[in-house]
């Protein structure tokens, strides 16, 4: 009689989980494969796609406009995402003790990434502005020349990395958790055996947290390299291309000159490049992140 | 890290020093909605406006058609939310109570999804969606939720449905209960916390959103908030041309817009930040 009810209960399983095995062959599977095949395609959703081998990949290798989308993109993540990690860290420290009033301390850091993205490009926009703008007060407070944030090229891209400072709340709230997920007794030891602060951070805070650095980078380096809406936001990949991100790249070829095959063939290439970083990541994390009540 | 007196008055000033930073664009953004023209343009800019005036928060709604905006915006995030956390709830359920054959390798699938840049499956999604003539419908934002939730929230869920004690199921087997009042009845009703922990995160994503609606949709009649908030911005494509808009109205609808999130973000941060720690692996 066990078998027919283990029988009952994988049906009732298959049942139960059908929601997401249908949503990812719907959503997921299918379109992943349909998109493999649109990129060796001329498509502009009008009229059938047509096979023409592997040229998008070939004009892409060419394509002058695509490699400085991916060098900017590589550039923005390489800064932004250790900066913001870097932040939120120091702000989770800050954070970590039990002070009155350190709960609204928390919230107000929080703050910025709960904003809208189109709210929050509308204001950074504002706050850019030369004229009537505040980052240049700030500048000037501190006895420095005037920027020219989103009206240049060459400084569009270090304006961007700013404002995405702004919302280093998020990193910080995981980086919290992770503090709090230290066992306290491994400190009392320490300081029992007289370590200095800085032995018990290096040698304990550090490797048991080490997990969270290693999902922070993960997670930082995939969105980080599909930036999209901030951008579009504010400078919508300009001025003169210096914010064409990949993904905003991919979003304008598909969506505004309907070139759908070659966007096709850059999101494959968005994803290969994800992936072997993510991979990279994972290979080098058995040399540093520690995980407790591992046998080695 | 236990905190002595001398550390808590370094830390003042610089959790203040911080605090500032962090509130100043957002103080700025509702000052200035409050701003006549004068304060407006004024050289250097002024924090405060010299006289607070609230006629931008009347004058925003003749510009474009916000109310249609807020109750598409509404929609949308009605059922997403019922979307996301009942199918999320659902497959969960069966991640974490059932047995079944290849489970673990599907739940590696449902996970392995999160790393899929949208990307890739944008454009086929796009045309799957056209086909059906669901462009310029709220449908292509809303359907999908219904299938899953998101990878993430079936995850949160499953850790949640995984701590209750089986006892339960036995109990109530032998009581003659059947799978899906299990699910349903003495379940879901234990997991409350982790469906609020989706409900307001499906909630956030949702009234952010901005790359769905602006891929599916490009008739006013169709936009959400946070469309019609890039659209009303001058110098946007399709935006308000400059000078037909001031800088206070559009700081005051960006106010307005921000309103809800924050609201929701104060009435359940405790819960949320719980949630964070959960799905990350680490005990809060």
């Amino acid at each position: 009689m066990k078998s027919r009810k283990s029988v009952r209960e994988a049906i009732a399983g298959y049942l139960f989980t059908s929601p997401v095995t249908i949503g990812i062959l719907l959503f997921t599977a299918w379109p992943v494969l349909q998109s493999l095949y649109y990129s060796f395609t001329k498509f502009n959703i009008i009229k059938s796609p047509v096979w023409i081998g592997t040229d998008n990949y070939e004009k892409m290798a060419h394509d002058p406009e695509f490699w400085q989308s991916l060098r900017i993109t590589a550039v923005y993540t390489g800064i932004s995402v250790p900066a913001s990690l870097l932040i939120g860290f120091l702000l989770a420290l800050l954070l970590h003790r039990q002070l009155p009033g350190i709960g609204l301390f928390r919230t107000i850091f929080y703050l910025p990434v709960v904003v809208p993205v189109v709210a929050l490009g509308i204001l950074w926009k504002q706050l850019y502005s030369p004229t009537f703008g505040f980052a240049n007060e700030l500048l000037k407070m501190f006895g420095l020349p005037p920027y020219t944030w989103f009206s240049q090229p060459e400084s569009v891209i270090p304006s961007l990395i700013i404002m995405g400072l702004w919302q280093a709340g998020g990193s910080m709230i995981i980086w919290l958790a992770g503090f709090q997920g230290i066992p306290a007794h491994l400190y009392e030891a320490a300081i029992v055996d007289g370590a200095s602060r800085f032995r018990r951070f290096w040698n304990i805070t550090i490797p048991m947290i080490s997990p969270v650095i290693f999902f922070n980078l993960i997670m930082g380096f995939i969105g980080s390299f599909q930036v999209f809406g901030q951008v579009m936001a504010t400078t919508a990949g300009g001025p003169l291309n210096a914010s064409n991100f990949l993904m905003v790249m991919i979003y304008k070829k598909a969506f505004r000159t309907l070139d759908m095959g070659y966007a096709s063939a850059l999101g494959w290439v968005l994803f290969v490049i994800v992936l072997l970083l993510t991979a990279f990541i994972f290979r080098s994390s058995r040399s540093w992140v520690h995980y407790e009540g591992e046998v080695r | 890290m236990r905190t002595s007196g001398k550390s808590a008055l370094l830390a003042y000033p610089l959790l203040a020093a911080f605090a500032i930073v962090f509130l100043f664009p957002l103080i700025w953004m509702v000052a200035r909605s409050f701003m006549g023209l004068d304060d407006l343009y004024k050289v250097p800019p002024i924090v405060f406006p010299t006289k607070w005036m609230a006629n931008s928060y009347s004058e925003i709604w003749s510009l474009k058609p916000f109310p249609t905006y807020i109750r598409n915006t509404g929609i949308v995030v009605l059922c997403s939310v019922i979307g996301a956390t009942l199918s999320s709830a659902l497959c969960a359920f069966g991640f974490a109570r059932l047995r079944f054959p290849y489970r673990n390798l599907i739940f590696g699938i449902v996970l392995s999804t999160m790393m899929l840049p949208g990307a890739v499956t944008m454009i086929p999604v796009y045309v799957l969606f056209s086909k059906l003539h669901w462009t310029n419908t709220l449908l292509p934002l809303i359907v999908p939720t219904f299938f899953g939730g998101g990878a993430f929230n079936i995850f949160l869920l499953r850790q949640f449905f995984a701590t209750l004690p089986p006892d339960f199921d036995e109990a109530a087997k032998i009581d003659g209960a059947n799978l899906w009042n299990i699910f349903w009845r003495i379940s879901l009703p234990l997991c409350l916390p982790g469906l609020t922990v989706v409900a307001i995160g499906t909630f956030m994503s949702t009234w952010n959103d901005f790359m769905g609606p602006l891929i599916y949709l490009s008739k006013e009649q169709s936009f959400t908030l946070a469309l019609g908030l890039y659209a009303l911005s001058p110098g946007e494509a399709g935006g308000s041309t400059i000078g037909t808009i001031t800088t206070a109205q559009l700081m005051a609808a960006c106010s307005l817009a921000i309103v809800p999130v924050i609201l929701v973000f104060f009435f359940a941060q405790k819960k949320l930040i719980s949630g964070t720690a959960i799905s990350t692996g680490i005990k809060g």
